[in-house]
């Protein structure tokens, strides 16, 4: 039995809280609502609970609260593959995942795939080496669904394999 | 065109010269007149507001807050010092065992009585325990009420950690060391209790009190104490976790709260009522058997009183489920008998324990004196006998009468018998009845007529009375008429006669007599020949009798 936090970074409207209810209720809405604070879901994969949290989108006036993402086993760093942005923001996002939590997995979800993107190996290449921790890259469509189960499940396996 | 100009020119200087005038008039109207003025606006002020409300109603909210919440506070507070102010008189007036028990456990405990009253009118009831991750909000374990269990507590424990995480990250920012310590919704609240590596999070019902925070605080240390490594190293594995024994120590608290609150809706068990109930009833039956002994112990005395024989001697009677227990003294076991025979009349008398010892050695002078009289007492009853006596300290004196000699010797001896007497002064007197009689014989006659026979009767019934047993002397006397041997010959047979009649009717007595051929003293012969002629019947004086 295992029971574990994992916490969604990103800037604001990249997808966090869309990639969730895909994963959790397998459902999609186009309707942009802005989180507040946080807003936690529970997900059951085998013999584990995942608890996920889904914190307010990083904006340049709000910084992410530190306090959020400690205890995490784990962090899905979620950009927009449309707004470059929010690209750039992946390695400050790994940087402060890292201080506070030194040694858990990082999955890396490139959303919204479903839209025309321009997005060479090249640069999945940077993305993927900005930190040994990052384990997996992935372009994602939490409106289509697209590697949304398999973004949760290869962090998933991970963190049961070190918790056991 | 220039006309207008001019109009407005002159407009403006009109308004111009009468704008100051004006004015000052409406000022003074308002200094004059102000009362008036006010009823007049009175009714379109409220209308005024009602309209703005209905059209700016946040203005309102804005423009008011300030003066609203200064007077819904101080309304709140003037309430809660009213209830504060009752709570405390009823404190200081009420003084009974449970004030002064109460007034005692606050000095102690350092809280105001009013907690501890408020504590007692309501308890807090606790529905749900969660320890709770501290960092990742990982739920470790919970325990709940089970009438009022969490719909998602891995959610709760989740949101919880959120909520803390946020308080305590702005805490942060604001540079104070504080931490969140409850969270309150509706009649509910939640209390956070934070130690190292988790925190509980406790769901309580109705208000908390210091008990309340303290019985969190214990069941925590004692958590952290025994568990603190193993959450200190939780990463997620709850293999790794004790989580039988934690949830043991949380359902201790749910239990403390509850076992204060089945404290007082305990049902009361029949027996609690039939206790009592049986205890008066016994209490009634030891009365009831009580009084009966007292009863009967009341009738022994009064049986020992109506008993002369008795009524010297002091005796104890004790009687106890219907046996009495006589002690006492006695110098006879006759009076010993004697009590036993009369309590045995005594009806409802189970049994009699008769413990009166039979002392011969009574040497209580006293006792001693009381025994005399006693016995004193009862020869007295006998005719002729009056003695009285003095005792002083083992010197015994008598004085009086007595009937005969044999009661005198009775007398002596039974009190020499009788201990604590060591000398005996006698004084008395043996008082013999008088049987003197004469009897008289016709001339010549030598049998009894009736007359003599008659009081011969009378001197036998005066013998047999007073059972005396001295030799009687009969003397006989000559009224010296005739020969002397004839008379002497008429006199032993007129005392044979008188003899023979005496032995006839029981006289045992020895009798000597007396014949003299003279008449008795002082009796002139010549002159009465009847009385001459006749035999006395005395007692014969023995030596000691004089």
């Amino acid at each position: 039995m295992f029971s574990y936090k994992i916490v969604l970074v990103g800037n604001f409207g990249v997808g966090k809280t869309s990639l969730i209810r895909r994963f959790v209720e397998n459902s999609f809405s186009e309707e942009y609502l802005s989180t507040i604070g946080v807003s936690i879901s529970k997900k059951t994969l085998g013999d584990a609970t995942i608890m996920i949290w889904d914190i307010e989108g990083h904006t340049e006036f709000k910084p992410i609260y530190k306090q959020y993402l400690l205890g995490a086993k784990g962090f899905i760093i979620v950009a927009d593959l449309l707004r470059e942005e929010s690209m750039d923001a992946i390695e400050n996002h790994i940087k402060l995942s890292r201080e506070v939590v030194q040694d858990a997995p990082v999955c890396i979800a490139l959303n919204k795939s479903d839209m025309p993107h321009t997005l060479d190996d090249e640069k999945l290449n940077t993305i993927q080496n900005l930190s040994p921790a990052v384990i997996k890259v992935l372009k994602t469509s939490a409106k289509s669904g697209d590697a949304v189960e398999e973004l949760f499940l290869a962090l998933n396996e991970v963190i049961c394999k070190q918790l056991s | 065109m220039s006309q207008k100009k001019q109009t407005i020119s002159e407009e403006d200087a009109l308004e111009g010269a009468l704008s100051p005038i004006v004015n000052k008039l409406i000022d003074k109207n308002f200094e004059n007149s102000g009362d008036k003025i006010a009823t007049q606006m009175a009714p379109l002020i409220g209308g005024a507001i009602r309209e703005q409300i209905k059209s700016q109603k946040d203005d309102i909210v804005d423009a008011l807050y300030p003066v609203m919440g200064n007077m819904i506070s101080k309304f709140v507070t003037k309430s809660f010092e009213e209830i504060l102010n009752k709570i405390n008189d009823q404190i200081q007036n009420g003084l009974s065992t449970t004030t002064l028990k109460r007034k005692i456990k606050a000095k102690i405990k350092g809280v105001s009585e009013t907690e501890l009253l408020l504590e007692e009118s309501s308890e807090a009831k606790i529905k749900a325990v969660l320890l709770i991750h501290k960092a990742s909000g990982a739920l470790l374990c919970k325990v709940e009420d089970e009438k009022a269990s969490l719909s998602d507590a891995d959610m709760l424990a989740s949101m919880m950690t959120a909520i803390r995480s946020f308080v305590n990250e702005w805490v942060e920012n604001n540079n104070q060391f504080q931490e969140l310590g409850e969270i309150e919704y509706g009649g509910n609240k939640i209390i956070i209790e934070a130690s190292g590596y988790s925190y509980l999070a406790v769901i309580v019902e109705g208000a908390a009190y210091t008990k309340t925070y303290e019985m969190i605080r214990t069941v925590l240390e004692k958590i952290v104490l025994t568990h603190g490594k193993s959450i200190q190293d939780f990463q997620g594995n709850f293999e790794t976790l004790d989580q039988e024994s934690i949830e043991k120590e949380l359902k201790s608290l749910l239990l403390k709260s509850k076992s204060t609150e089945a404290k007082t809706q305990k049902k009361k068990s029949p027996l609690l009522f039939l206790l009592p109930l049986l205890l008066l009833l016994y209490i009634a039956y030891i009365f009831y058997e009580k009084s009966v002994d007292a009863n009967l112990q009341e009738s022994i005395y009064s049986r020992i009183e109506a008993t002369p024989q008795l009524l010297p001697f002091k005796f104890n009677v004790e009687v106890d489920d219907k046996m009495a227990t006589i002690n006492g003294r006695v110098p006879f076991e006759y009076h010993k008998q004697l009590l036993q025979k009369e309590l045995q009349n005594i009806s409802g008398l189970q049994a009699i324990h008769n413990k009166v010892a039979v002392i011969p050695t009574l040497t209580d002078p006293l006792q001693v004196s009381a025994n005399i009289a006693y016995f004193l007492k009862g020869l007295n009853l006998e005719k002729n006998n009056n003695v009285s006596y003095t005792f002083d300290y083992n010197t015994l004196a008598l004085h009086g009468t007595l009937a005969n000699k044999q009661t005198k010797t009775k007398l002596l001896h039974t009190l020499k018998e009788m201990q604590g007497i060591e000398k005996i002064q006698d004084n008395t007197t043996i008082q013999t009845p008088n049987i003197d009689t004469n009897l008289y014989f016709q001339r010549g006659a030598t049998t009894l007529d009736n007359a003599t026979k008659e009081a011969l009767l009378k001197v036998i019934k005066s013998i047999k009375e007073n059972q005396i047993t001295a030799p009687l002397q009969l003397t006989a006397y000559s009224d010296m008429v005739g020969s002397k041997a004839i008379n002497t010959e008429l006199a032993k047979k007129r005392l044979q006669s008188i003899q023979m009649f005496l032995q006839e009717n029981g006289v045992t007595n020895a009798i000597e007599s007396q014949i003299f051929d003279m008449p008795p003293p002082h009796i002139d012969a010549t002159k009465d020949p009847k009385e001459a002629r006749r035999i006395t019947l005395t007692l014969k004086k023995s030596k000691s009798d004089v």
